[in-house]
């Protein structure tokens, strides 16, 4: 059986390559044989995007469209009743407390994650040690979400005042600073927070590899004349790099910001939205799979959707902007 | 970079060669009295021949629950040739309907969830058993009240497959200073208040359980409901037909209150609803004892011993049932308890399904030690675990046995009644709230 | 900035890793001025690691104890480590097979998604048509789209092809739900291309399969590497679009599912889990070592963009 495994890993990957350079080489080439210039220009690029095309046709937008057409529509899919989920949905206090709630994961995580990330990025290059911080920052990234869960929820865990205390947290607290120990999940004071942090815990290292990356082309001529010209490391990074990496903090905070919009695993783990925790996501699972009604299901699906429009229009300049440099 | 390639290697070759040596013990067939009648029924369940081929089940089970649940498929998979493919998986709602939905269901499912199970099977997805497997074989094994609460429009859509025997009180024996055979609960409770009045704290609650935090709760409402309104009453109110608003409710809601006061608890509400219900009885063995009685079903003699196995049934750890709570309703007992449904008609899974009704099978699962069997022909002496036998003494004597409510009402308004645990413990000031966020989701 | 053709370089030589550069600057500066950044990086790395050290000392010890005493009070008695968790994942029936199907899960799903999403990004970074935006701006937006309501639609349609409870099907899903962000994280870097480069290879009568094989590709190494890095991270911690498209059965289960199985329906059993994300992120960690060898200067470095 391990056998087959092994075969079939060897034979997905030399097919695919083979495949995949062959579709793009001979695709090419038979493009610009079969059609007039003007036409091969025009074509050739839907040759490259058409099967990223295709499969995100099938595996997101049609099930998107599907969804928004049902949150028109009564629990078994059956009867049109026109905006009613939405107002369900605004009008119930659970939803708007997950609202709020993904609000406030959506103004703390990707800002965190951004400035943890780009600062590791930046100084891990200057110690000796670099590689081992990075690597510290990258592990819980690869923590399954399920084992997030159980590490943060001993993190966070509560002993009463007079015992010993068993979670981290508390320990510290408790040491250092003589007070009770707060029940972090518990308490509505701080559970929100205590979920955003564990999975900060998850996504900075995200940042931190991908601004690495980006550091790389930051043309080190460019530095080397700033710091010539005297520029203090701040300044440097103020008025060369930070420049040239904006595009990088676009997409970084846009694609934390979508995680932000669309947590779930860690909240449905460790509290599944209980004690005022709950997220758009966790609402949706309910309506989804306990409710089983899937027009309410659809309406937050589609409010989600919704939602990140504006940060939508925020790349679009960002992209219109690098058109005018091309 | 060379260092970490060697390490990483080693250590793979190590894992390789450690999991092979898990692997490579040949399997025998158990050849014990039970095991031998077990695959007789099987093979008879199958019809007489070995049929082969395989059926899927979805379920729940994991860890050593399920390798208790698989060894009793074993001989009927040896019998009659058949792979039983189990898939177990906390995410099983989700897992289930998006299969039915999506037109791939499992052949057969287990779960406790029966009042899920009635939906679906009001929808058409779950067969009717006592087209299956035979009215009469049913009746022969199963109570009828059992057989009532899996049944919806007189179709039996679930077999019960493990009970268990809510309302128990554990204790210690060799630390405990209360009643053991308390009269009433007002005797058990008034022993708990003065306990509380000496500055101990007498009762453990544990309430968390990730995303089903507040079962204990809710279980233990149920229960003073059903003991304290009445079975006629549980019933409607389970069905629907009687409001969460109602005096019963409420009053059975502050029975419970009566054990999570500030004072009863030990560390108090906030310990109390920040630890696992699996460590609720921690405290009891601890030096000085943090609490001394625990609330909860027979499952939890097993969940105890597992993290602690030094503990001697009788001597350091013991059981007895709750008592009554109102004398108009003498010996009543709850239980609980997972289902057997089919939604695949085939020869395989109507093998499987008749298998699991017969009393050699219901034997078997009785020896894992676990749990409860259902079936009326498996005789109390089967059971080798002190505290199930004890348990199906307690049930043979019970005047009445009635599932648990949550486990019949949909699943949404059980999320809320779990949730309406944990609020009440943490503000039993706001119970009219609470109830009336429980009746707004039916 | 106008680049000559002397600047554009001819060679495909990695520059030599940045550390050794730090490194040759750091004699201009009085170390003492460094202690801040040593600071603010040791702290930070602290901060990070200390959930994970007490993940890898919660691994070597038998539940009561975890649930007894902080796991920084474990180091005063030594003799109660033990290797149960371990022995409890490692001896189960199944779990290297399931380590052999993660592998068959991620290692096509995550090349499907490289291969698939470079060549889209490219022809959205560096290649004009008329709606370019469109399609790119759409596929950002399909970042948002939630997995949970993919499920349904798309199994049906499995259903119909039959490619539920094949490898081939879920590498598919997996694909789909990785190029929204592949497409976004390549497109980034793509864009930064020099135009020149463009130009020089088009005047040379370079193709456009030509150019992204010799030019793009090669030129993209860190951020190719960084995007098999997430992706195989994610899909190697799959669990439910697994459970759902290819099953939970030992046959073809993958470790989430396996390792899941560990646990009993109320949770008990957690203990298991500790050890088992112990294991579980050594494949990962591998794989983040292994291409740390790709985060290299490109030939960039030595070019600036206009």
């Amino acid at each position: 059986m391990i056998v087959d495994r092994v075969q079939l890993i060897a034979i997905a990957v030399i097919v695919t390559v083979v495949v995949a350079v062959g579709y793009i080489r001979l695709g090419d080439r038979g493009l610009r044989g079969l059609l007039p210039r003007h036409w091969y220009r025009r074509s050739v690029p839907w040759l490259f995007i058409g099967p990223a095309a295709l499969i995100v046709g099938l595996v997101l937008v049609f099930p998107g469209i599907s969804t928004v057409i049902l949150s028109f529509f009564d629990t078994k899919g059956t009867n049109f009743i026109g905006f009613d989920n939405y107002a369900s949905a605004l009008t119930d206090p659970i939803t708007l407390i997950a609202l709020r709630n993904t609000a406030l994961w959506v103004a703390l995580l990707p800002t965190l994650s951004a400035l943890v990330g780009l600062l590791i990025a930046v100084l891990a290059d200057r110690v000796r040690y670099g590689g081992l911080v990075k690597a510290a920052l990258f592990l819980p990234i690869a923590v399954s979400a399920v084992a997030a869960g159980v590490i943060w929820t001993f993190m966070y865990d509560y002993q009463p005042p007079v015992a010993a205390q068993t979670g981290t947290m508390n320990a510290l607290l408790t040491v250092l600073t003589n007070t009770d120990p707060i029940a972090w999940i518990i308490d509505e004071a701080t559970n929100n927070y205590a979920l955003i942090a564990a999975t900060l815990w998850t996504q900075a290292g995200f940042a931190m590899v991908i601004f690495s990356a980006a550091l790389r082309s930051v043309p080190d001529e460019l530095l080397e004349a700033a710091r010539l010209d005297g520029a203090s490391e701040w300044q440097t990074f103020r008025h060369i790099t930070l420049p040239i990496l904006m595009p990088t903090v676009v997409v970084v905070t846009t694609t934390v910001t979508v995680i932000a919009l669309k947590a779930f695993d860690i909240v449905y783990v460790m509290t599944n939205g209980t004690y005022g925790t709950d997220v758009l996501s966790t609402v949706m699972y309910r309506e989804l799979f306990t409710a089983r009604d899937n027009g309410g299901a659809g309406a937050i699906a589609t409010m989600l959707m919704i939602a990140v429009l504006p940060i939508m229009i925020y790349n679009l300049r960002q992209f219109r902007r690098e058109g005018q440099g091309v | 970079m060379q260092k970490v390639r060697t390490a990483s290697a080693m250590f793979v070759t190590a894992v390789l060669f450690l999991s092979a040596c898990g692997d490579a013990e040949p399997e025998e067939q158990a050849d014990d009295p039970a095991s031998n009648a077990a695959r007789e029924a099987a093979l008879e369940a199958a019809g007489g021949e070995e049929l082969g081929g395989s059926v899927s089940m979805l379920g729940l089970l994991g860890g050593e629950e399920l390798d208790a649940f698989l060894s009793v498929l074993k001989p009927f998979e040896e019998a009659t040739g058949i792979e039983v493919q189990y898939e177990g998986t906390r995410d099983f709602a989700a897992v289930l309907q998006t299969r039915v939905e999506g037109g791939n269901p499992p052949d057969v499912v287990g779960t406790p969830a029966i009042g899920e199970m009635s939906a679906f099977a009001e929808e058409g997805t779950l067969l009717d058993l006592s087209e299956v497997v035979g009215q009469d074989v049913l009746d022969a094994n199963f109570s009828p009240s059992l057989l009532e609460t899996a049944s919806v429009n007189d179709e039996v859509f679930g077999i019960f497959s493990t009970v268990n025997l809510g309302g128990l009180i554990w204790y210690d024996p060799s630390t405990y200073e209360g009643p053991t055979e308390p009269e009433s609960w007002a005797e058990l409770q008034t022993w708990a208040a003065q306990e509380a009045a000496d500055g101990r704290t007498p009762w453990c609650v544990a309430l968390e359980s990730g995303a089903a935090s507040g079962w204990p709760a809710a279980d233990f409402i149920d229960e003073i409901l059903l003991r304290q309104a009445g079975p006629e009453f549980h019933q409607r109110w389970a069905a629907g037909q009687e409001p969460w608003t109602s005096p019963e409710v409420r009053a059975a809601f502050e029975t419970y209150g009566e054990t999570v006061t500030e004072d009863m608890l030990y560390g108090g509400t906030t310990t109390a609803l920040s630890t696992n219900f699996a460590e609720a009885a921690t405290p009891m063995f601890a030096d000085p004892p943090g609490c001394s009685i625990l609330q909860q079903a027979t499952f939890m003699g097993g969940i105890i011993t597992d993290s602690m196995p030094d503990l001697v049934p009788g001597e350091t750890l013991d059981f007895f049932p709750v008592p009554d709570y109102d004398p108009a309703y003498p010996g009543i007992r709850s239980i609980s308890g997972e289902i057997v449904g089919m939604i695949n008609d085939t020869e395989q899974s109507t093998a499987l399904v008749k298998y699991l009704a017969t009393p050699e099978a219901g034997t078997l699962l009785a020896l894992t030690g676990r749990w409860l069997s259902p079936n009326l022909n498996v005789e109390d002496s089967v059971y080798e675990d002190p505290f199930l036998r004890r348990a199906s003494e307690v049930l043979v004597e019970a005047e009445g046995t009635y599932s648990l409510g949550n486990s019949l009402m949909p699943q949404t308004t059980v999320d809320a009644f779990w949730k309406a645990g944990l609020d009440y413990t943490q503000n039993p000031g706001d119970l009219d709230e609470i109830l009336a966020t429980i009746e707004a989701t039916r | 900035m106008v680049l000559t053709a002397a600047e554009i370089p001819t060679s495909t030589e990695p520059r030599k890793p940045v550390q050794t550069r730090a490194r040759k600057r750091s004699w201009r500066r009085p170390s003492w001025r460094r202690i801040p950044v040593h600071v603010v990086v040791i702290v930070v790395a602290a901060i990070w690691l200390v959930p994970l050290i007490g993940l890898v000392v919660s691994s070597f010890r038998a539940p009561t104890d975890v649930l007894s005493t902080g796991w920084w009070e474990s180091f005063a008695d030594p003799a109660r480590y033990t290797m149960t968790n371990y022995e409890r994942v490692l001896d189960r029936e199944g779990m290297l097979l399931s380590f052999f199907n993660s592998m068959a899960i991620v290692v096509p799903a995550t090349l499907l998604v490289v291969v698939v999403s470079s060549a889209a990004a490219y022809a959205l970074a560096c290649m004009r048509f008329r709606f370019r935006r469109g399609v790119l701006l759409t596929m950002v937006a399909l970042l948002i789209v939630p997995v949970q309501i993919t499920l349904v639609p798309l199994l049906r349609v499995f259903n119909g092809l039959d490619l539920t409870g094949s490898f081939l099907g879920l590498w598919l899903v997996h694909l789909g739900y990785g190029v929204p962000f592949a497409i976004y994280l390549l497109h980034n870097f793509f864009s930064a291309i020099p135009r020149e480069l463009f130009e020089a290879a088009e005047i040379d009568g370079a193709s456009p399969s030509q150019i992204f094989f010799e030019i793009v590709l090669p030129i993209s190494r860190p951020a190719l590497a960084s995007l098999a890095i997430f992706e195989f991270v994610w899909t190697w911690n799959d669990l439910l679009t697994a459970l759902i498209f290819l099953g939970g059965f030992r046959e073809v289960a993958p470790m989430p599912v396996a390792v899941s199985g560990l646990v009993a329906s109320r949770g008990n059993g957690w203990e298991v889990l500790t050890s088992a994300a112990m294991l579980s992120m050594i494949v990962p960690m591998v794989v983040f070592v292994a291409m740390q060898k790709h985060f290299v200067r490109g030939m960039l470095a030595g070019i600036s963009k206009g």
